[in-house]
């Protein structure tokens, strides 16, 4: 599709903006800016430390105890501020003044977690993704922060974990009379939940996702077999190549209730 | 089952309250100027997320601008004056020239005006009990309601209710020309103006002290999707003396609905002791019809219907305990019993063609069983060593599952009787988990942990071939077939973390993860051994993940963050031969932030991921027309750059412009360009203003010039945030 005219002007004007931006900048007000820009500051508020959030969330703060993110820490000039609660939630002393009041506390946003996995960030800005950035969706449906989850469960939690994807695909959930093996595995044997440059957030196009496992020696033979079936130029309506991707006739990757090899 | 009109009505509930809600906006700022503001009077706008406008009784109030009166609404829906209070109102309109069935899916966003609430919330304490409410009202597509009512140590109630739209492109990402293959051109991006799909949750919780020690929590959920989806399979074009495409996407009309109840009783024993009984049953009922078109030299050739309903009720039972048995011992433990049984049925049609059968599966009987058990503790400063933590995890699974599905073919009733497949699978899991973390030394987390898995799976199948549309026998003519294996899985995955902070400049992590997982099998029957999956068989995995990253403040106030991920994932099949399938992925992502002058903030971040699959095998012709390389692997790389600059003009206005260019360089061919700028004006300390317009441009660089995906337009958005208390 051609590069109409319809570019041009917004660039220029972007160009200009940020040529006037730079042009501008004399005054002495960065720690402001700064400030302002941080969406997780509390207009004067400081910290507190941890002890005094067990005051009122002595549970919560115990159980915190046990999670990976406990320790983490922010530190301004020598001094280490912000350990564990307010790390996340930013500086609470106005919460604490106010008998608790939540609109005085930093409270979940994506960009929160953001600010340091930031490689989850740029995944979640790939065309594929759960709606996350769109506020659809938050991070804490799938990941719990607070209560005693990965660092001390982990595989031996009570679920299975492809549940957290059930809640909301649940027609994947089955059991089916064939199931698919890997889905023992995870959902992330073949999905990246994150995001992604290919449909379905699959982690490979859907021929090569599926010969990662389904393949054998003689697949580059004439026939191309693949399961005892050819699979190859000649293979008749089995051939994979120009015009047939596998999921086109393995249509039910998930699990069937009609056919072994899934094709509906 | 529609799960339409269970969305509509939360509609007008959301309607309803934000009605009250933005009648408490009217309250004037002078009756909250005493209080000091914590929230941050600028607003953020995302300007993918804003929607259409229309009249809702919230615009009918004007909250912002007219204020009489108001404090009479306010008082008699609430009472006494609210702690904070926030509404942004905002507009958003696109225009967009190209493909805008693939912009609405990879926007997430309609291409059209929208606008409405983009965010509204409130909070409110009356003695002991604390009301909080969020919300927004984007009208076509993006509603939430989450109230919350709780009183101090008493009882509570929770309620959320979202919907939101995902959008589907028409073509499913693949360009062609439908006019050389003797098709109109809407076949190009077939009939996606509508192509959609409503999701819809609601969740409602009421909690209730028993005693100081108990309580009971009801909770209701509702799940609902409706509309319609691309899938990811699509049929064929065919012409002569051109290459077969698999171009025409396969849609599938849905309607769903799940109900779920739960009620948990926790309750504290002895005060250390927490115990909680909870049962779940889950109701989820589906609709799917699934459209397939075949067509060649512009003519239909076959035509499949596919009409599913998927189902299944799914029991749940679950014992929880856990304990802080001192101040450094935790321990904790459940019991999880599962009975989830699946009744779906599906038929498949091929109406008015040449071979008008009809397969009908309308009887699926399926169940499984599940109990679990797990423990496991953490041992907090143990062996009496401060800061070194050790857990122990223990899980065990028993799950047994009896599957029956049976499928006539209509064509020939009397012919095709009853085909039956049976499965019958038992499985044996056991997972342990055993860590060890380390907090003693200054400024240092060092994490030192493995998990292990071992599963059995006893898997047997037998099913009559003839059921297959397709059926072979392989040389025997014996159509029931038949196969038992015995499947033995085990998984090592030890892992390593350490985060250093060297000094209040320099913050350091590193981890690296083993994965090692084995799959034997030991096929004790099966008719065809030829046939999938008899080739397939043993199997090893073995991952290594290393991930690096820094965290650093940089002089004269710049921050920046370096992260590096490793990932090597290699399957070997030692039956049939080795090393000869990897993924390889190398990503670097990083972040500056920092005064770019004295007025100036800019914020740089950047990901490269290299990212390739390799497969052993190779194209079978040459006249491949798809994605992937010649040897069916696959390239995903791709890089992200993102720019945002802030600039304070005067103290009340601030500007800032933003640019992203996404590039995916591999199989998918193509970048996208977006650059934004716009204002923001404080109008006060509890008012400010924002506008924004944005331009963008969608290049598939897959070839087919002019039936690609491409797209590019401008988008504005303008909002006002009032923010009080």
């Amino acid at each position: 599709m051609p590069n109409t005219g319809i570019m041009k002007k917004p660039l220029f004007v972007f160009c200009l903006l940020i040529g006037l931006a730079f042009y501008a900048s004399s005054c002495r007000e960065v720690d402001e800016i700064k400030k302002a820009l941080d969406l997780h500051t509390i207009p004067g508020a400081e910290y507190v430390g941890m002890e005094t959030c067990t005051a009122c969330h002595e549970d919560v703060v115990k159980r915190y105890r046990l999670e990976s993110h406990y320790g983490t820490s922010l530190e301004e000039g020598e001094k280490i501020v912000g350990e564990a609660c307010e790390s996340c939630h930013g500086p609470g002393s106005l919460h604490v003044e106010s008998s608790g009041d939540k609109s005085k506390i930093v409270r979940y946003s994506p960009e929160r977690c953001f600010a340091c996995h930031i490689d989850k960030k740029a995944q979640f800005q790939l065309q594929y993704h759960h709606p996350v950035p769109e506020g659809q969706m938050n991070c804490m449906d799938c990941h719990d922060m607070h209560n005693t989850g990965p660092a001390t469960h982990a595989i031996t939690d009570l679920e299975r974990s492809n549940e957290k994807c059930f809640k909301c695909h649940k027609e994947k959930k089955g059991p089916f009379v064939f199931e698919h093996d890997p889905m023992r595995d995870g959902c992330q044997v073949c999905h990246e939940p994150h995001g992604g440059v290919y449909n379905k957030l699959l982690v490979a196009d859907d021929n090569a996702l599926c010969l990662r496992c389904h393949w054998e020696p003689n697949t580059n033979n004439a026939g191309g077999n693949i399961g005892g079936v050819a699979h190859g130029a000649g293979g008749g309506n089995y051939f994979i190549g120009p015009g047939q991707d596998c999921v086109d006739h393995h249509r039910s990757p998930h699990g069937s209730n009609t056919w072994r090899t899934f094709n509906r | 089952m529609s799960g339409m009109r269970y969305s509509k009505f939360p509609l007008t509930v959301l309607i309803a309250v934000l009605g009250i809600v933005t009648s408490v906006a009217c309250v004037s700022a002078d009756e909250f100027s005493d209080k000091s503001s914590a929230d941050n009077p600028t607003s953020s706008i995302n300007i993918k997320k804003n929607d259409t406008s229309v009249p809702s009784a919230s615009e009918a109030n004007d909250p912002v601008t007219t204020p009489a009166g108001t404090s009479d609404i306010f008082e008699r829906y609430l009472g006494t004056p609210l702690e904070s209070f926030s509404i942004e109102p905002s507009l958003t309109t696109y225009f967009v020239k190209g493909d805008r069935g693939r912009f609405r899916q990879d926007w997430n966003v309609d291409d059209r005006t929208t606008g409405g609430v983009q965010d509204i919330r409130f909070t409110k304490k009356q003695g002991d009990v604390s009301l909080e409410f969020e919300g927004r009202d984007l009208i076509n597509y993006d509603y939430l309601a989450h109230l919350r009512v709780s009183k101090e140590n008493g009882h509570y109630f929770d309620a959320e209710w979202k919907s939101f739209r995902k959008y589907w492109d028409g073509s499913q990402d693949k360009p062609w020309d439908p006019a050389a293959y003797n098709l109109p051109a809407q076949f190009q991006d077939w009939d996606d103006e509508e192509l959609h799909t409503n999701r819809g949750n609601a969740n409602f919780e009421y909690g209730y002290p028993l005693s100081e020690q108990a309580k009971i929590i009801l909770g209701y959920q509702l799940w609902t999707r409706e509309g319609r989806e691309t899938l990811l399979r699509g049929e064929d074009a065919v012409r002569a003396s051109l290459p077969t495409l698999r171009s025409i996407p396969v849609r599938r009309r849905v309607d769903g609905v799940s109900h779920t109840v739960s009620v948990r009783v926790p309750f504290t024993v002895g005060e250390i002791h927490n115990i909680e009984p909870g049962i779940s049953f889950e109701a989820y009922r589906d609709s799917h019809f699934t459209n397939s078109l075949r067509y060649t030299n512009g003519a239909l050739v076959q035509q499949r219907d596919y009409i599913e309903k998927p189902q299944f009720n799914d029991l749940q039972l679950q014992l929880k305990y856990d304990s802080f048995l001192s101040d450094d011992v935790y321990v904790h433990g459940g019991y999880f019993f599962n009975y989830l049984r699946n009744d779906s049925v599906q038929s498949e049609q091929r109406p008015n063609l040449a071979n008008p059968n009809t397969y009908v599966n309308p009887d699926v009987n399926n169940y499984r069983v599940s109990n679990v058990f797990s423990i496991g503790s953490a041992l907090l400063n143990f062996l009496r060593q401060k800061g070194l933590d050790a857990r122990l995890g223990f899980r065990g699974e028993h799950a047994t599952t009896d599957a029956h599905g049976t499928l006539t073919d209509g064509s020939d009733a009397t012919t095709n009787p009853f085909r039956t497949s049976d499965t019958a699978l038992g499985e044996g899991w056991f997972a342990e988990a055993v860590s060890l973390t380390y907090r003693g030394l200054a400024r240092t987390t060092a994490f030192m942990g493995l998990d292990m898995e071992q599963r059995r799976l006893d898997w047997n199948e037998t099913f009559d071939a003839k059921s297959h549309e397709t059926f072979t026998t392989f040389g025997s003519g014996n159509p029931n077939m038949g196969y038992e294996t015995k499947i033995t899985y085990i998984d090592f995955v030890p892992k390593v973390k350490l985060t250093h902070r060297l000094n209040s400049a320099v913050k350091l992590f590193a981890g690296y993860r083993w994965q090692e997982k084995e799959r034997q099998y030991n096929t004790q029957f099966d008719t065809h051994p030829g046939y999938y999956p008899g080739h397939l068989g043993d199997q090893e995995r073995r991952v290594h993940e290393v991930t690096t990253s820094a965290s650093v403040r940089l002089p004269a106030g710049w921050a920046s963050i370096l992260k590096y991920q490793m990932v090597a994932d290699n399957i070997e099949f030692p039956k049939v031969g080795d090393g000869q399938q990897d993924m390889d992925r190398d990503r670097f992502t990083v972040s500056f932030s920092g005064p770019l002058a004295q007025k100036l903030f800019v914020y740089i971040a950047g990901m490269y991921d290299y990212y390739r699959v390799n497969t052993p095998a190779f194209g079978p012709g040459t006249s491949r027309w798809g994605w992937g390389e010649g040897a069916y692997d696959f390239n995903g790389d791709v890089y992200i750059t993102s720019t945002n600059l802030n600039y304070q003009l005067t103290k009340n206005v601030s500007t800032f412009a933003s640019y992203q260019f996404t590039n995916s360089l591999g199989d998918n061919q193509n970048t996208l360009n977006e650059a934004a700028t716009g204002f923001r004006y404080n109008v006060n300390k509890t008012s400010s203003f924002e506008a924004r317009y944005q331009v963008f441009k969608f290049n598939d660089d897959r070839g087919v010039e002019d039936f690609d995906d491409d797209y590019f337009g401008q988008g504005m958005s303008f909002a006002f945030k009032k923010a009080l208390g």
